[in-house]
């Protein structure tokens, strides 16, 4: 396994009414293929900033982003949206499907944008709704007819279906019950286990335990980091209490 | 007053789109402001004039060697008519003025004497020239204001006034506002000294004018009922002449329409464009009421959540508006005082009438008024849906909005661009607001389409195209004895010369149908030689008992190919078959065309004295005119001036000579002259050769002059609906595609997280309101084009250069894309960084 994702002393600021805010600050971090990488910290430690700077969602103010050994940081706009969607799938929080197209259709348009139209694309669409439970029945729906869980699985097909090299997510469970985030993070980890590598921002144990690295910021840092196996690999319960003792001594 | 202070708080929020719509209901107002202001005022002036000159009203034309004195006494004795005046005038069709640094100005002139002029009206003189100045002047003329405002003529300028190859050098005395013959449709009223008149008087037309004023003057069929009754008793006392030589005119009503036509041909326009731009800032509150209640429809539903009502909230919007609307319509009328007189002052240029009516400001408050109406009434229709948003649905973004819609452009057809697609999504779910650029853009196509065509239709080649008549580059009428086959056997013989047709003098008359009433026959030996004369429907004339006839007699008469119609002379009468009809825009509707051996049944004793001259591409019409002037037509100023110059005893013999043998020649009709007179053992000897042109004249050009200010309003036109058409639209699609931005942020955001481009994204809204854009210009064009064709199918069926109507539509079309991707820059500044979970 190599290297998918690296950075080299990046920083991030923003300026507010003339005030810097230095959000992000010299971190050196590398994303290792087929991981399971979580990022935790308190608010406004820099988690979702980072996430935004690594999958070229955003530029860094300094440093550099790497991807498979080619600079990224150094994009343009435009570039960046080309190598988004060849390399790189996103599920966010607020899922932000798309309200006037149907859910079949939210998906088509994130494949869409980088393969053609073809019936093999579209059977693909097909079982990989299956595969996260959207039955054939809802497919044709518009997503404020689906459940907060249904949308966020519609988030997830529509991230995976250009098989992204990385599939990014900001809090994917935050505005999900406790049920429905189940669901969906069994569909990450479903997908994990498939070789998918996924870097996620979270605030929850639950969610972190189903990663196999985590990673604490605090103040833009990265103060440490802890790996374990992956989900499902050994005892849960030990997990669980060696990723708690890893967080209460981060102070989280 | 807290949706008052809302209201400013609004405004404040949206300055610049309230800076826009401001500022085009300060020109909808401005705008409206001038047509009320200025509607009818040149009507008025021109009866201001008429009142203080004393003109009279009404006239009958007849030329005066048909003139009888039984004729005044008809009048007289008609109980409907008020006051009688005769008078002469000379009349040319085509006569001309020169003078340095000038064109040629070829028009209609009725040319009277000062004492004529007394009799028709007493205009004051306006001239910067002193009393002494004015007695000072051997050759005076008083001009209508049409050559001071229209063509820059001052007091004191010297030019040459050029009839039938006659030259008269003139001194411009002043200029006077006339009642009568003021116009280039109408004719221009030139007043010369009487002695000045003699001189034109040889070899030009004269006409005896009889001039009257209608008793009732509120009943505008009087004056056509009084000629009516005239012309049955004046043809039976001129045992039928009368009819041939004879013109009405019920001025006071003509000239009124033909100087104030134009100006509110131009004011009509300006009120179309202020009710285009009325339904644009319509359609933009309406579009801007909705972005904005769906970007605060968190916040309508927490005001209504705290006990705010509907109403409360929709008052909010109604003042912003109004308010808009108050400063806007202030604005307009302040503009209106400033812009209005400027118009006034063009309308006066253009109606060659001087003078001031006062203002109606009634009507402007009026219009300010109606303004703020519709704007806060727009605002009121479109705020009270603020009721379909109850607290529940208005914090749940209108979640209800978006259910059982359909899909639209499904993606899983899509077969090449996926933008395309997804921009055709966009715009199915905004039909409300494609109806709305649908609607705007139309009017503004329409009105642009329309001027477009409207400029194709009254410009040179479709008039030129429609005259129905022959618009050779010289047309020269002969004297009777000069032989008109062997001077187009010359001419031919001149590189210069392409094609050279016989025919007859200009407004040759002929009667037609039972009613004997006037046509005006156009005579060609055979028609396949013409140029400009085009049958609509039939064929030309071939034999010499069938004959054309123009579109609108055709229509009011009733007549159709293959009917037999009775043609007439004062000499004789004959039947003759329509083979055709020919569309025709000149002589009011009265052109007959006859083959040379059709028109030789009705006057046997009639030549072809009449040359049509059509010159090679490239040779300067002007200068070859002049060379046919000097080589066949010296003038009688040419022989003064020899008479003048002439110093030994000879040259004044020979002199004496030429200028009585001119004399004969013009004014007694005699065909031919040689001299010889000996002195001495000398001989002094010439003939006439050098005497062969009557008239020179350019139809050609006449029509150019006479569509001067016309195509001035129009041209004036077409560049402000052209200007207005594009601010309407770049308003419409800026405001229209950044509100969608606005609107669609988040949605962009997530596109830009899926990996599509800024340029993607800006086409794909580019495109999503481009299918009522293309729609509203195709539409735009077809209302134009019928708009135009319904006017124009009263002259015939005219064919249209449709070229740069679709030019137009296209550069309309590109202009929109652009204006588009222009409102749509701003997509740029989107991040998909703001998708971040907060």
């Amino acid at each position: 396994m190599g290297t998918v994702l690296r950075t080299e002393k990046l920083c991030k600021s923003f300026s507010n009414g003339g005030i810097q805010q230095h959000v992000i600050r010299n971190l050196d971090l590398e994303i290792e293929e087929g991981d399971f990488t979580v990022i935790m910290g308190a608010s406004g430690s820099g988690k979702s900033t980072l996430l935004y700077a690594l999958s070229g969602m955003d530029r860094p103010t300094l440093g550099k982003v790497f991807f498979g050994g080619e600079e990224i940081s150094g994009y343009n706009n435009d570039k960046l949206a080309m190598f988004r969607r060849s390399n790189c799938g996103f599920v966010f929080q607020d899922i932000h499907l798309l309200n006037y197209m149907n859910i079949t259709d939210n998906v088509l348009t994130g494949a869409l944008v980088n393969k053609k139209n073809s019936p093999e694309l579209r059977k693909k669409v097909e079982e990989l709704f299956d595969r996260v439970g959207i039955a054939p029945e809802i497919r044709k729906k518009f997503p404020n007819q689906l459940s907060g869980g249904e949308a966020q699985r519609v988030g997830i097909v529509r991230a995976v279906v250009n098989d992204p090299k990385i599939l990014f997510a900001d809090e994917p469970t935050g505005s999900l019950n406790s049920a429905a985030g189940q669901d969906v993070l069994n569909i990450f980890t479903e997908l994990n286990r498939s070789g998918q590598s996924v870097v996620m921002v979270t605030h929850d144990l639950k969610t972190a335990l189903r990663g196999n690295r985590v990673i604490f910021l605090r103040d833009g840092s990265i103060v440490s980091e802890y790996r374990m196996e992956p989900y499902g690999g050994q005892d849960e319960k030990e997990r669980r209490d060696g990723l708690q003792a890893f967080l209460e001594e981060m102070g989280w | 007053m807290k949706s008052l202070r809302l209201a400013f708080f609004n405004i404040k929020k949206h300055i610049w789109e309230v800076l826009v719509l401001i500022l085009l209901t300060t020109a909808s107002v401005t705008m409206l402001g001038i047509s009320l202001t200025n509607f009818g005022k040149v009507e008025r002036i021109y009866d201001h004039v008429l009142e203080g000159n004393g003109c009279i009203r009404a006239v009958i034309g007849i030329k005066s060697e048909g003139y009888l004195d039984e004729y005044e006494e008809i009048l007289r004795n008609d109980e409907r008519v008020e006051r009688v005046i005769r008078f002469d005038a000379l009349h040319t069709l085509t006569g001309r003025m020169t003078a340095a640094g000038k064109n040629d100005i070829e028009l209609t002139y009725y040319i009277v004497d000062e004492d004529n002029e007394a009799l028709i009206e007493n205009a004051e003189l306006d001239t910067t020239l002193s009393e002494e100045e004015l007695a000072a002047l051997e050759h005076p003329i008083r001009l209508p204001y049409f050559f001071k405002d229209s063509l820059g003529f001052r007091a004191g300028e010297e030019a040459t006034l050029i009839l039938g190859g006659k030259e008269l050098p003139v001194t411009v005395a002043g200029f006077y506002d006339s009642g009568m013959f003021a116009t280039t449709y109408t004719g221009l009223k030139l007043v010369v000294s009487s002695q000045d008149y003699k001189v034109l008087r040889v070899g030009t037309d004269e006409v005896t004018i009889l001039g009257f004023d209608e008793k009732d003057q509120k009943d505008p069929k009087v004056v056509e009922d009084i000629f009516s009754d005239f012309q049955i008793s004046a043809t039976e006392v001129s045992d039928g002449t009368f009819i041939r030589n004879a013109v009405f005119n019920d001025y006071y009503a003509y000239e009124r329409l033909i100087c104030s036509v134009t100006c509110e041909t131009v004011l009509t326009m300006v009120v179309v464009m202020s009710v285009i731009l009325t339904v644009a800032i319509a359609f933009l509150i309406w579009q801007r009421i909705s972005s904005d209640m769906e970007e605060q429809i968190r916040n309508i539903g927490v005001l209504m959540a705290l006990g705010y009502r509907a109403k409360d909230i929709s008052r909010v919007y109604v003042w912003e508006y109004a308010l808009i609307g108050i400063i806007g319509g202030v604005i307009g009328f302040l503009c209106t005082l400033v812009i209005s007189p400027v118009f006034f002052m063009i309308f006066r240029i253009m109606s060659g009438h001087h003078g001031t009516v006062p203002t109606a400001y009634g009507l402007l408050f009026a219009g300010i008024v109606l303004m703020m109406l519709i704007l806060s009434g727009i605002a009121w229709i479109k705020a009270a849906k603020v009721r379909k948003y109850p607290p529940v649905v208005a914090l749940r973004n209108g979640t209800a909005d978006h259910l059982f819609k359909k899909n639209h452009f499904s993606l899983e057809k899509t077969k090449n661009s996926v933008n395309l697609r997804l921009a055709m999504k966009l715009f199915a779910g905004k039909v409300g607001q494609s109806i709305g650029i649908f609607v705007c853009i139309t009017a503004a196509s329409t009105a642009l389409m329309t001027g477009v065509l409207a400029k194709n239709l009254v410009g040179n080649d479709l008039i030129v195209r429609s005259a129905g008549m022959e618009l050779s580059d010289l047309r020269m009428e002969l004297n009777p004895y000069a032989d008109a086959k062997e001077m187009r056997n010359d001419l031919l013989k001149d590189d210069r010369v392409r094609k050279v047709l016989l025919t007859v003098p200009l407004l040759t008359p002929v009667e037609m149908g039972e009613d004997q009433s006037q046509g005006l026959a156009q005579v060609y030996e055979n028609f396949e030689d013409t140029e400009n004369i085009f049958c609509t429907k039939g064929r030309p004339a071939i034999h010499d008992n069938e004959f054309m006839v123009n579109n609108l007699m055709a229509v009011t008469k009733g007549i159709d190919v293959g009917d037999e119609v009775v043609l007439g002379s004062d000499r004789y009468q004959q039947k003759f078959i329509v083979t055709g009809i020919v569309t025709s825009v000149t002589n009011s509707g009265l052109n007959i065309y006859l083959t040379y051996d059709g028109y030789h049944r009705l006057e046997p004793t009639s030549s072809l004295n009449c040359l049509e001259v059509y010159l090679n591409d490239g040779v300067d019409s002007k200068e070859f005119r002049k060379d046919m002037e000097t080589k066949y037509g010296r003038s009688l100023r040419d022989l003064r001036k020899a008479v003048e110059e002439a110093s030994t005893p000879e040259e004044k013999i020979r002199a004496r000579a030429e200028e009585k043998m001119a004399v004969l020649i013009s004014e007694y009709g005699v065909s031919g002259v040689d001299y010889s007179i000996t002195v001495g053992e000398t001989v002094i000897s010439g003939n006439s050769d050098d005497y062969r042109i009557k008239d020179t004249s350019s139809l050609k050009e006449l029509i150019d002059q006479q569509n001067t200010s016309m195509m001035i309003a129009v041209n004036l036109g077409v560049i402000m609906f052209g200007f207005l058409d594009l601010v309407i639209t770049a308003v419409i699609l800026i405001m229209v595609t950044s509100s969608a931005i606005r609107k669609l942020q988040t949605e962009m955001g997530v596109m830009k997280a899926l990996g599509y481009t800024s340029r993607e994204l800006t086409l794909q809204i580019g495109y999503s309101v481009m299918p009522p854009v293309i729609l509203a210009i195709i539409t735009g064009g077809f209302a134009g084009t019928f708009l135009i064709k319904m006017y124009a199918n009263l002259f015939g069926n005219i064919s249209f250069n449709y070229t740069h109507l679709i030019l137009t539509g296209l550069a309309m079309m590109v202009f929109c894309m652009l204006i588009s991707l222009v409102g749509i820059l701003r997509i740029r500044k989107i991040t998909p960084y703001r998708l971040m979970a907060e």
